[in-house]
């Protein structure tokens, strides 16, 4: 299996700049998804690497033969790489084994399958036709086609978007887990925040034509480059505070920040934003006396206004008392099922550093 | 953000033109455009010709042969039959087309099948079935009652096809936005049908222009009869380039009115193609009136043809039964309309490769260039090609079998690409980009998937074709082979000559050959919207 590496990768469509310059490393043996907002150019950039459409400018390399770019275009059917559109697009007229031996020589496609439907487990259902399969089924059986062929990277293309919500965990991690076996090079296309974050590698976020950040799930969360950022990826509290000697002074008390922005920039009373995610604030009983609460957040009184259930947890918007400005309510979340109710009082305090931008 | 992207911008554009031309370039689809490009020229050859015969017989003559009251005669005869038929077919079709997609009518899937089968009966049949029993079908009323029967499944078959897949939801909203059944009827279902109801016209008045088998025996005198006689009768080749140059005027604006009036409005399904059917509405007590109704229509259509041939048959005896050239003549016949079924179909393939899979403004103008063939009637084809044989290649071709051939997949070419053009768009060009990007090249996805995927709609597309060519006549006259006769000329033959013993089973003959297409076609539309290509 082999790595990829983009560069300076240019594409649109008459007037339309799809991709602009976008730059991508993907480690071999790696799984990375591709996150964006619908209408980003995830589908452009795939099809591109796949040598279906011809980019305008750039290079991509795959296990360091170029294949587009310096003069050079690899046609789809000389590129080895594995693609997996959406929906799976299987071959109605042919079985399943049919399907997956498809990209074999001839003399290959009687033996070749069997290994193949064992490790997607469809050993029983060789003969089948594709609307004879569930929706996993069919997704195994494209990804165990595009396998078929040896290819040096796999690109997926919103592989579980068109599964119901109760199967697509299952077949998430039994797609992922064939992957991790055969170590395969994938490249995973979703506008799934939660599949990204839970699925790959290493994410890397498509926006305005370029990857704004490409990260680890976990620094991607903990460390966004900009508040958009921090708002495409997972829920947030951005608010107005002011910088005092390493700690932002907000309404909600004088937390410990990390400044985000260029370091010349920082100085005492600059005005920033600060993001505050829904873990990071704690919920107390209004009528406790809240005098353990020592931290540098302090305690404040709020009422609970609106309540988003989710069953392992929920997502509660509290009104603070007497904050300055009447900005939007916060996001607090509640683990375990049990929260308060609408209109009840809670008391509030930050916990944790925070993360400062330049407002 | 805007700063950079404004550079990118510059960049882009001072980029050489060589370059950016270059790169589109290649991916330009080229052994498609250029057997399009032969298609197109193959299709516009009998336009072509009829201009070299035009030129031939000289501007003057020309104008003096169209401006006088002759025209007018034939001109008034023909735009009032068309006018006249066409609105009853339309009334008919879209009657007979609702109350079996949309009622509880008793017997509906039979009657589904019989209302469609006198498609198989060509025109000419129809009139000998009616003419030879009674001489009050004569003239106009003949004309308009022998057509009307022939022809209403041109209407009928869109209007059902598009009612049986017109989203009931949107009937649905309506209702519950206050509108009754009778303006949800008016408002929404017909709106729905609206542009097959044209679509259906259109073919029902392009059959009209072309059609002189049946006329020739009601004796109705229209600018095809005419020219029929002009040419092959009296040899009279500049009167005959004359109003043939008339008939394809007056083919055209049908064509480009149809394409005004559907052009206006848009129509589409919203969501997804879940096929829920509509509720059927009870008759109740009209149910005997409605079904007294539909066997009138299928008897008139069908029972008075059919009957009629068989009654000559009986009437006749046994002795003018001439079994070796009838099996001789539907040899031919099939052999004609094999023929020309592979080769329109053949023809129709990259046409509808191009369209479908190169989604460009150009080529679909290319396409939609190639329809232009409806409006050329199969007898100023055969009359171009004729002519154009004899004079000027020497005679190569001329009366030949390869002849008739090209002119039947010239002018049936329009069904073919409609057959094919529909399984292509409904085969998903995500399965030929994945068969490429599993190491295919080009040939091999086109082999291995695309061919397969489509192959019903290639089989459709022939069987309309060669279905065409059976039941076809006028054009069959002219460029037939010498010594060599189909049913449908051989029945000819005897027509015109009032054996009528020996002209029916002849008929027969063709409904017979025929109805097997026609069976594969009517079983293929009907599975056709609801067929998924690709499982959920």
């Amino acid at each position: 299996m082999s790595e990829l590496q983009i560069t300076g990768l240019h594409k649109s469509f008459g007037a339309t700049q799809v991709l602009e310059g976008l730059e991508l490393s993907v480690p071999a043996g790696s799984l990375t998804a591709i996150l964006g907002a619908s209408g980003s150019g995830k589908t452009t950039l795939l099809r591109v690497l796949a040598g279906l459409l011809r980019a305008d400018r750039g290079t991509i390399e795959i296990g360091g033969r170029i294949v587009d770019g310096r003069g050079e275009h690899v046609p789809a059917e000389r590129r080895h790489v594995g693609y997996v559109p959406q929906e799976g697009a299987l071959f109605p007229h042919l079985t399943v084994k049919a399907n997956i031996t498809f990209g074999l020589a001839r003399r290959e496609r009687r033996g070749g399958a069997r290994e193949l439907l064992e490790t997607v487990g469809l050993t029983d259902l060789a003969g089948r036709y594709p609307h004879q399969l569930s929706g996993g089924q069919q997704q195994r059986v494209a990804l165990a086609r595009a396998l078929a062929v040896r290819p040096e990277i796999v690109l997926l293309d919103e592989p579980f978007a068109s599964l119901d919500a109760g199967l697509r965990a299952n077949v998430r991690e039994d797609v992922q887990a064939i992957l991790r076996k055969t170590r395969t090079t994938t490249l995973l296309v979703t506008h799934d925040q939660d599949e990204a974050l839970s699925t790959a590698d290493q994410i890397a976020v498509l926006r305005d034509g370029q990857i704004a950040q490409c990260a680890t799930p976990h620094d991607l969360y903990a460390k966004p480059i900009d508040q958009k950022m921090a708002r495409f990826i997972g829920d947030a509290n951005l608010v107005a505070g002011v910088m005092e000697d390493g700690f932002v002074r907000t309404w909600l008390g004088r937390l410990p920040a990390i400044w985000r922005g260029n370091a010349d920039d920082l100085r005492d009373q600059r005005p920033a934003t600060v993001l505050i995610r829904p873990e990071q604030i704690k919920m107390y009983p209004a009528n406790g006396d809240g005098s353990h609460l020592t931290s540098e957040g302090g305690a404040l009184t709020a009422r609970v206004v609106g309540i988003g259930y989710h069953g392992h947890d929920s997502l509660l918007n509290i009104q603070i008392d007497d904050a300055p400005d009447a900005g939007p309510p916060l996001i607090v979340r509640s683990l375990g099922h049990a929260h308060p109710p609408i209109g009840s009082k809670v008391r509030v305090s930050v916990k944790d550093t925070v993360l400062v931008w330049p407002a | 953000m805007s700063e950079p992207a404004s550079a990118t911008l510059q960049a882009r554009s001072a980029r050489p033109f060589g370059l950016v031309a270059r790169a589109r370039a290649a991916q330009r689809p080229w052994l498609l455009l250029a057997l399009t490009l032969g298609v197109a020229v193959v299709l516009v050859l009998p336009l072509v010709f009829l201009l070299v015969q035009a030129s031939d017989a000289g501007m003057a003559t020309i104008s003096k042969l169209i401006f006088r009251p002759l025209t007018a005669t034939l001109l008034w005869n023909t735009v009032k039959l068309t006018v006249v038929v066409t609105a009853l077919c339309a009334i008919i079709g879209t009657t007979a087309a609702w109350f079996i997609e949309r009622t509880k009518l008793p017997g509906r899937r039979v009657w589904a099948v019989l209302v469609v089968v006198p498609l198989a009966i060509p025109d000419f049949v129809v009139s000998f079935g009616w003419a030879s029993l009674s001489t009050w079908v004569q003239g106009f009323r003949g004309a308009v009652l022998v057509m009307t029967l022939a022809v209403y499944p041109l209407v009928y078959l869109p209007v059902a096809a598009s009612l049986r897949n017109a989203d009931p939801g949107q009937e649905e909203v309506a209702r519950t936005l206050g509108a009754g059944r009778l303006a949800t009827f008016w408002r929404i279902t017909l709106g729905q049908a609206r542009v097959a109801v044209l679509g259906g016209c259109l073919l029902v008045a392009l059959v009209l222009l072309a059609e002189y088998g049946a006329f020739e025996i009601l004796g109705y005198q229209t600018f095809t009869t005419e020219i029929f006689t002009e040419f092959n009768v009296s040899f009279n080749v500049p009167t005959a380039c004359a109003l043939s140059l008339v008939l394809v005027l007056l083919s055209l604006i049908v064509v480009g009115g149809e394409r005004a009036v559907v052009g206006r409005g848009h129509f589409s399904r919203t969501g997804p193609l879940a096929q829920r059917i509509p509720e059927r509405r009870r008759l109740g007590a009209w149910t005997p009136v409605v079904f007294a109704g539909f066997s009138l229509l299928v008897g008139l259509a069908l029972g008075v043809p059919v009957g009629s041939a068989v009654y000559w048959i009986i009437e006749s005896g046994r002795g003018y039964l001439t079994g070796v050239s009838l099996f001789n003549a539907a040899w031919h016949t099939a052999l004609y309309g094999g023929f020309a079924g592979a080769l329109a179909t053949l023809m129709a393939l990259p046409v509808a490769l191009l369209a479908v899979r190169h989604r460009r403004r150009a080529y679909q103008l290319l396409e939609r260039t190639t329809y232009f063939v409806l409006a050329m009637p199969g007898l100023v084809i055969a009359l171009a090609f004729s002519y154009f044989t004899e004079r000027y290649a020497g005679g190569l071709l001329y009366q030949s079998a390869p002849l008739l051939v090209i002119a039947y997949a010239i002018m049936f070419f329009p069904l073919a690409l409609v057959g094919v053009r529909a399984s292509l768009a409904q085969a998903p060009p995500a399965l030929d980009e994945v068969a490429r990007c599993l190491g295919q090249r080009r040939p091999a996805v086109l082999w291995r998937v695309t061919l397969p995927l489509i192959a019903p709609g290639l089989a459709a597309a022939f069987c309309l074709v060669f279905l065409s060519a059976v039941t076809e006549l006028t054009a069959t006259l002219i460029l037939i082979p010498t010594g060599v006769q189909t049913l449908s000329t051989q029945f000819w033959a005897y027509e015109q000559n009032l054996a009528y013993g020996q002209a029916a089973p002849f008929a027969l003959a063709i409904i017979a050959v025929a109805a097997i297409p026609s069976y594969v076609l009517g079983r293929y539309f009907d599975r056709l919207p609801s067929r998924t290509l690709q499982a959920p």
